[in-house]
């Protein structure tokens, strides 16, 4: 019994080498990326510690104070100081905003950082982006973050990544883009006036009606002004994603940790 | 040889492998069922096309469009009113608000009670379980207490010491600078008194020459005042000149000393400036030599303190641990302490519940008197609004068992392709694996019997 065993094993172990042979004579390019850098954190999950909890409950006393005040302070005043009083109260909250959550947030930073260094990820980003698989740090950034005393930024710098980002708000800045924007906006602004007036005494049925149908003219508006846009946008994102042996691009604002910024690239690509 | 060490090593891998785990070649070709562990590219799926293939889309649109339409009707102000409407729809909108602020002020009062009730019913729960006195203000309370005494009573003896070098430096700097005044009198005197003497010794010279140059003329004129035949007018008149020669003497020498007081004046305000910049520079020097050697001192006493005061904090941190462990582990504290949670968030809720039945109410009566009174139908937006979110709210949960499913099928599909990393939301792909049509053929093929909200139920119109 025993040799025969031996036998099998040997000529199983030859089989085993075949198949890897052939495995890594065929594996075509994309299977070869390492996709183990790739991790996520449950941001929301971050947000229900007890300091971010407290500094919500903080910053909502502050908004509710900041909106009695402001509706205090419009009463009886024309438009433009209106408008001038309404972006004075939007920077004092925008303010207390940053001083309220900045340092948390540095201090989240640094520990999703600091875990996705000594994990050797090259990039970290948030759960909701992620359908399956990759390595979810969030206890250990949660575990980090509820030790005692400062949470430090790593030394090293993330690993260059296969996964790119890019940020939606400089390729908004762009000239014909932001018309474009700008454009549609101001056809939803004209529209919505002439909804509400026409939905003023009408059946629910009727209202649907006149719903759905600006809707469509909401939609057509937007196939035929940013459409075009985003395509472009997305093809371009694509050719440099492309060219620099990407496996995909995401949104800047979903990336926590490391990947490769092709923001320029893609600006440079637009214009 | 060494290809041939090579492959003895891979082919060791392999036998480990397959012997280990005791699984075969199609194993690793994808064959069978592949599992995670053979999986190495990076998929992603278009979340917003698979989603508007699933059967119960039609129902999610269908939720959407009536939240648009609530949220519409939410946002509308009546037009066309007269003065006497449109004044009435201001009072009411002015009632409206008032009571939503006081609706709003008592909910936080409410919640304000209850937690603080809370945080107080859990300290003396927390007290309880670690033997501790019930009035220490909590575990965390008690030894933040504890420590911070430690703390104070640590800076309170630095404080102390640095205080007694400090009395110190100033009382060495005192005796210092009044040496130095005076020093620096002595000096000013001493040099004053230099050019007194001197002075007086060019007066007492100048004198004995305008006596000498005198002398003569005086001596004739006693010699002649000494003949007793001289006539009375021939006698005062040489009285009178030898008291001319007297005065002019002393003229002289009055003009003399009064240059010569003059000028002691003005040296003594000088010798005085010079002796008080002197001191004020010394006092300076000194005074910023002890400032540097109270700094000195004070970096020294911090160095020396923070290694103690780091480990009386990390001592509070390990009490803090070692307490939070224990009160982890004991399940009866934990059993007790959700409990007092459940209760007052119970009474909250109930209270909260009561509060808004009250609240919905007042709006309610404040709509129809003022709509009586404008003799037209106004509506109450916020509770269009209030209909509209809980619309969302139901739609939301309509979504996420819809994504629930499209991540089952994407968790097949990758398994089933080897695909270790799906990504749900992309701006644009590079050589990831476009899973999307894919998904979306297995969640058309989807039964439409998915569980879903009724949206019927809650959403008004």
């Amino acid at each position: 019994m025993v040799p025969f065993d031996h036998k099998r094993r040997v000529r199983g172990a030859a089989l085993c080498g075949l198949v890897l042979a052939l495995i890594v004579g065929f594996t075509p390019q994309v299977l070869a990326t390492d996709i183990s850098d790739i991790g996520f954190v449950d941001q929301s999950a971050i947000g229900q510690l007890g300091p971010f909890v407290s500094a919500q409950q903080q910053f909502a006393l502050f908004q509710r104070d900041l909106g009695v005040q402001f509706q205090a302070a419009i009463k009886g005043k024309g438009p433009a100081d209106q408008q001038r009083i309404y972006a004075d109260f939007n920077q004092r909250a925008a303010t207390k905003q940053r001083e309220v959550f900045g340092p948390l947030l540095e201090r989240a930073n640094n520990a999703i950082a600091s875990v996705a260094a000594n994990k050797n990820l090259g990039v970290v980003v948030d759960k909701t982006i992620i359908i399956y698989g990759g390595l979810d740090v969030t206890k250990d950034v949660i575990d980090m973050l509820n030790q005692p005393g400062p949470v430090l930024a790593p030394v090293n710098s993330p690993p260059p990544s296969d996964v790119g980002y890019v940020d939606q708000r400089q390729i908004d800045a762009l000239p014909k883009i932001k018309k474009a924007n700008d454009d549609y906006l101001q056809f939803r602004q004209s529209l919505q006036g002439q909804l509400n007036a026409q939905l003023r005494g009408k059946s629910a049925d009727q209202r649907q009606a006149i719903v759905a149908s600006f809707n469509k003219q909401l939609t057509d508006q937007q196939k035929k002004i940013v459409q075009p846009t985003i395509d472009s946008t997305t093809s371009a994102i694509a050719a440099v994603a492309k060219k620099k042996g990407l496996l995909l691009v995401i949104d800047a604002q979903s990336k926590l940790y490391g990947g490769m910024d092709v923001t320029a690239d893609v600006l440079k690509a637009l214009q | 040889m060494q290809r041939r060490g090579l492959l003895v090593a891979v082919l060791a891998l392999c036998v480990g492998a397959c012997h280990g785990r005791g699984e075969g070649a199609g194993h690793l070709l994808g064959f069978g069922s592949p599992g995670p562990l053979s999986a190495n590219a990076v998929g992603y799926v278009n979340m917003d096309s698979v989603i508007a293939a699933h059967p119960l889309h039609a129902q999610l649109q269908a939720m959407q469009d009536q939240i648009s339409i609530l949220q519409q009707e939410a946002a509308l102000v009546p037009a066309g009113l007269s003065p006497q409407q449109a004044a009435a729809y201001d009072a009411m909108q002015r009632e409206l608000a008032t009571a939503a602020q006081k609706f709003q002020a008592d909910l936080a009062q409410r919640r304000t009670y209850y937690e603080q009730r809370e945080a107080e019913a859990i300290a003396r729960l927390q007290a309880a379980t670690l033997g501790q006195s019930p009035d220490s203000g909590g575990v965390l309370g008690g030894l933040q207490q504890q420590y911070g005494q430690q703390a104070q009573a640590l800076q309170k003896q630095a404080f102390a010491t640095l205080n007694s070098y400090r009395v110190e430096l100033f009382r060495q700097d005192n005796e210092h600078l009044k040496q130095v005044q005076q020093l620096i009198g002595n000096d000013m005197r001493a040099k004053l008194k230099q050019r007194e003497s001197q002075l007086s010794t060019v007066e007492t010279k100048y004198q004995i020459d305008l006596v000498k140059a005198d002398q003569t003329q005086r001596l004739n004129l006693q010699a002649k005042l000494q003949n007793l035949a001289l006539s009375d007018k021939d006698r005062k008149q040489y009285q009178d000149q030898l008291s001319a020669i007297d005065s002019r003497e002393q003229s002289k020498i009055n003009a003399l000393k009064a240059r010569d007081n003059a000028e002691l004046t003005a040296l003594e305000r000088n010798l005085n400036a010079q002796a008080a910049a002197k001191y004020d520079a010394e006092r300076k020097a000194t005074q910023s030599a002890t400032q540097a050697k109270l700094a000195a001192r004070q970096r020294d006493m911090q160095t020396a303190m923070n290694p103690q005061m780091q480990q009386l904090s990390g001592k509070f941190q390990q009490q803090l641990n070692a307490a939070n462990a224990r009160l982890a582990s004991n399940e009866k504290y934990k059993a007790q302490a959700q409990s007092v949670h459940n209760q007052m968030q119970s009474g909250y809720v109930d209270e909260a519940s009561k509060a808004e039945t009250s609240y919905r109410q007042i709006r309610a009566d404040l709509i129809t008197k003022y709509s009586a009174i404008a003799h037209t139908q106004f509506q109450d937006n916020e509770a269009i609004a209030a209909q509209a979110d809980k619309l969302a709210a139901d739609r939301r949960d309509l979504y996420q068992k819809i994504e629930e499913q499209v991540r089952g099928q994407v968790q097949q599909i990758a398994q089933k392709d080897g695909i270790a990393v799906v990504f749900g939301s992309t701006r644009a792909a590079g050589s990831a694996v476009d899973l999307t049509d894919q998904v979306t053929r297995a969640v058309t093929s989807l039964q439409t019997a998915t569980s879903s909200p009724n949206a019927s139920s809650s959403g008004g119109s």
